[in-house]
């Protein structure tokens, strides 16, 4: 383009001005990160039946309803796929913390749609010994929608003659990128027992 | 301003501002247009055929204020090819660095809606300053340092061409999103869209052409992207709250109008305002007449 008629001097006087206004662009982005940082990480802490989990601030946390010996779900607002649990199950006669696992795992299986065990394996969290289960199921989200594949993480606990089960379920292309949050909720769990 | 800038005066640049008022009447006759299509002909769309035609339709606004921009601008012509590469290069911005910075990297949706202070907050400090800043720069850029850039209407032009060409990219980008939508609702959607940017453009425009005619301080152009930023993040907080579903006895209630009466009201405000601006800053600047005895 024809750039003649534009002397040096103002042309030195409106770069640096354009340099401000890209400082100014960049300063107000790293503001809105600093927002969006302390926004993500807000908690709130979510205590019931001994059982203690900091949750994001803005998920709705509700009490027992859905399912039976259920402690609470905490559901993001935005995307009701997207959610945690937490139920309380009877520790077996023999202490075991994998016949809690095979009983869940036949139990969802006769209720969820094309449910599938993915992987499985012994895990800890805060020195207790427990157990991961990766699974997937199918949603159908009722008639004009398509049904789509939910990936969950189960994390079994044993505390005080009963199993802790921490649920995280997301949709399958977002589950990966909803696990390190998940960790950070199960970091700070604790259980108060007799409450 | 220089004599040279004054030289052309309001009246030889009626061009932009008639463009902008017959666009806005035929945006509303294209909203009626829309809903009676829908209303009398019902048409039934598969999704495919839902999204052609509303990234069709999100060319409309922009299409328009070509057009007549093209018609009007007869007496000091701005290059069509300018009009249309600032144009163009607003609607790449928006796809390589606008939607993919707000929807992916900040993922807005997942922290914005906290509260309405956030919301607001969130929305000046990433949506309008992203969305000006590049608007801003598809002008400051390309054509601030052409010859052709000559008068102070010319930033607010070539600005809302940025802004109409970040429009039509935003537009064809919820069109695409959304697997579709009811289109008298995406009508409003897109109309609201194109009137919005191109309004907060046209402000940056208007500082960019005082910043290039009048010699202004440093700080007057970061200013100005600033100015648009705060009105457009306020626009789309207001707006998000004036078109929220509410729930009633009957199901969830949605009133998009309330939303385009805003959106009128306020692109015909800011083109007012900096009309009112451009003339009194020519009326400040022109050349006393010289008297011949």
């Amino acid at each position: 383009m024809n750039v003649t008629g534009f002397p040096l001097r103002k042309r030195a006087k409106s770069g640096l001005s354009a340099a401000l206004v890209l400082c100014l662009a960049g300063i107000a982005l790293l503001a809105g990160w600093i927002l969006k940082s302390n926004i993500l990480n807000e908690t709130q802490s979510v205590l019931r039946s001994g059982v203690s989990l900091q949750v994001p601030a803005s998920w709705k946390v509700q009490f027992g309803i859905a399912e039976e010996n259920q402690v609470f779900s905490a559901v993001d607002p935005l995307n009701l796929l997207h959610n945690i649990t937490a139920v309380k199950l009877p520790m077996a006669t023999d202490g075991l913390v994998t016949d809690a696992v095979v009983n869940q795992n036949l139990k969802r299986a006769t209720v969820l749609s094309s449910y599938q065990v993915l992987e499985q394996a012994p895990y800890v969290v805060k020195d207790v010994q427990g157990y991961a289960v990766y699974y997937a199921y199918v949603e159908n989200q009722g008639t004009g929608n398509l049904p789509v594949v939910v990936r969950g993480l189960d994390i079994y606990l044993p505390f005080d003659q009963q199993i802790v089960l921490i649920s995280l379920e997301e949709n399958e292309s977002r589950f990966g990128s909803a696990l390190p949050e998940f960790f950070r909720v199960l970091d700070s769990i604790s259980y108060t027992p007799g409450e | 301003m220089t004599v040279q800038a004054s030289s052309h005066s309001l009246s030889s640049r009626k061009s932009l501002w008639k463009s902008n008022l017959i666009t806005f009447g035929l945006l509303g006759l294209f909203l009626l247009l829309v809903f009676a299509v829908e209303a009398l002909v019902h048409p039934i769309f598969n999704s495919t055929s839902l999204v052609i035609t509303g990234a069709v339709m999100s060319l409309v606004p922009a299409f328009l204020w070509l057009v007549f921009f093209y018609r009007q601008d007869q007496l000091e012509p701005e290059p069509k090819s300018m009009v249309f590469e600032v144009f163009i290069l607003g609607g790449l911005l928006a796809a390589a660095i606008g939607i993919p910075l707000i929807e992916d990297v900040f993922k807005l949706s997942s922290w914005l809606y906290s509260n309405l202070w956030i919301e607001l907050l969130g929305s000046v400090l990433v949506i309008g300053f992203t969305q000006e800043t590049l608007k801003w720069a598809a002008v400051r850029f390309s054509v601030y340092k052409s010859i052709e850039f000559d008068e102070p209407t010319d930033g607010i032009i070539y600005a809302t061409a940025a802004g109409l060409g970040f429009a039509t990219v935003l537009n064809i980008s919820f069109i695409v999103n959304s697997g579709g939508a009811n289109l008298g609702i995406a009508a409003i959607r897109i109309v609201l869209t194109a009137l919005a940017q191109a309004s907060f453009a046209g402000i940056s425009g208007y500082f960019l052409a005082c910043e290039k005619f009048e010699g202004k301080p440093i700080w007057w152009m970061p200013c100005g992207v600033a100015l648009a930023a705060l009105l457009n993040g306020v626009f789309f907080t207001l707006w998000g709250s004036l078109t929220r579903p509410t729930l009633t006895g009957s199901g969830a209630f949605i009133n998009p109008w309330l939303g385009l009466a805003f959106a009128v009201l306020l692109s015909l405000a800011i083109t007012v305002i900096l009309s009112l601006m451009i003339q009194k800053n020519e009326k400040q600047s022109s050349p006393t007449p010289e008297v011949k005895p």
